[in-house]
């Protein structure tokens, strides 16, 4: 299994805001809403972090919360991913009732 | 010069017959063999006098001869068993060293994945904040790795890290009361079911003090 490793917050924070227009609030962390169709569908911590690299466990928690898995999130993260990729994924989950 | 001739003994000639074939079947030593007496039948004369029987003694020196061939033929083919056996062995050492040093890497990889895993242990909260009454305590989970710990409430997806427990159960609090606001200030219809559930779960442990 690959190993999550190699990701930069703020990179990381960036890419969630720009791709899925994720904003985030004031807070300890930086924490968002990802919004579709008006409506808050799923929030997303990512730590600032003290060292140059988010943890794994931390990548973990964050892609269990954007509800990818490690493939999906490394296309998202990497760019090969659009917000409307990520869009489309999230329709399906809905329309299997699973968000 | 007196010369006594005896006349060689057919038992000293199967004797021998009988010791060689003893020694081919690895029943004596070469040496045990042939420090064997000369039998009578080749020389048997005073000191400076050679007297044989010629049928005798070319039978004996074929007989010699064979000897040392199949001697030969033995320790050849137990010098390229011996040869065999050492290649096997040192093969076999090669491949029990290859082993054991998969056997480090293993354990060396087993090691780093325990220096991985987290201290886990639950808790559970009973204060967010002065404004906030926890009607029920809140259970969390805090996962204590080498260089961070993460407080988390995994029902509700929150979570906090810090470097050690105490700050980390802080942020989660700081989390928690957070989402709750967030929550309850969304009106319902822009919440998805995710977040809808979240707030089910938040509102029956979490509630707004009454100001006096």
């Amino acid at each position: 299994m690959r190993k999550l490793s190699g990701y930069r917050p703020t990179k990381l924070a960036d890419c969630l805001e720009y791709k899925l227009g994720i904003d985030y609030g004031k807070g300890h962390e930086r924490t968002g809403w990802y919004i579709l169709q008006g409506k808050k569908i799923l929030r997303v911590t990512v730590p600032k972090g003290h060292s140059g690299e988010v943890s794994p466990k931390i990548i973990n928690k964050v892609i269990g919360s954007l509800r990818l898995n490690r493939e999906e999130f490394r296309l998202l993260y990497n760019c090969p991913w659009t917000s409307s990729d990520y869009e489309k994924k999230i329709r399906n989950l809905i329309a299997q009732n699973m968000l | 010069m007196s010369t006594e001739i005896t006349p060689p003994r057919d038992s000293e000639h199967e004797e021998l017959m009988k010791a060689v074939e003893l020694h081919l079947k690895g029943g004596s030593s070469t040496k045990q063999l042939l420090r064997r007496p000369t039998p009578g039948h080749i020389i048997r004369a005073t000191p400076g006098t050679r007297i044989y029987f010629p049928e005798r003694w070319d039978s004996f020196m074929r007989f010699t001869s064979k000897i040392s061939s199949e001697i030969k033929i033995i320790e050849e083919s137990r010098s390229k068993e011996i040869g065999n056996k050492i290649d096997k062995l040192t093969s076999n050492l090669e491949s029990v060293e290859q082993e054991v040093t998969s056997c480090k890497e293993a354990i060396n990889k087993l090691c780093a994945e325990l220096d991985e895993r987290p201290l886990i242990k639950e808790t559970k909260l009973f204060d967010i904040d002065e404004k906030l009454n926890v009607i029920r305590p809140i259970p969390i989970v805090i996962e204590e790795y080498k260089d961070e710990v993460i407080a988390s409430f995994p029902e509700i997806e929150v979570y906090a890290v810090a470097d050690n427990e105490p700050e980390a159960i802080s942020n989660l609090k700081t989390e928690i009361r957070n989402l709750y606001y967030e929550l309850i200030e969304t009106p319902k219809d822009e919440l998805g079911k995710l977040p809808l559930s979240w707030l089910r779960i938040i509102e029956r442990l979490i509630g707004k003090l009454e100001e006096a």
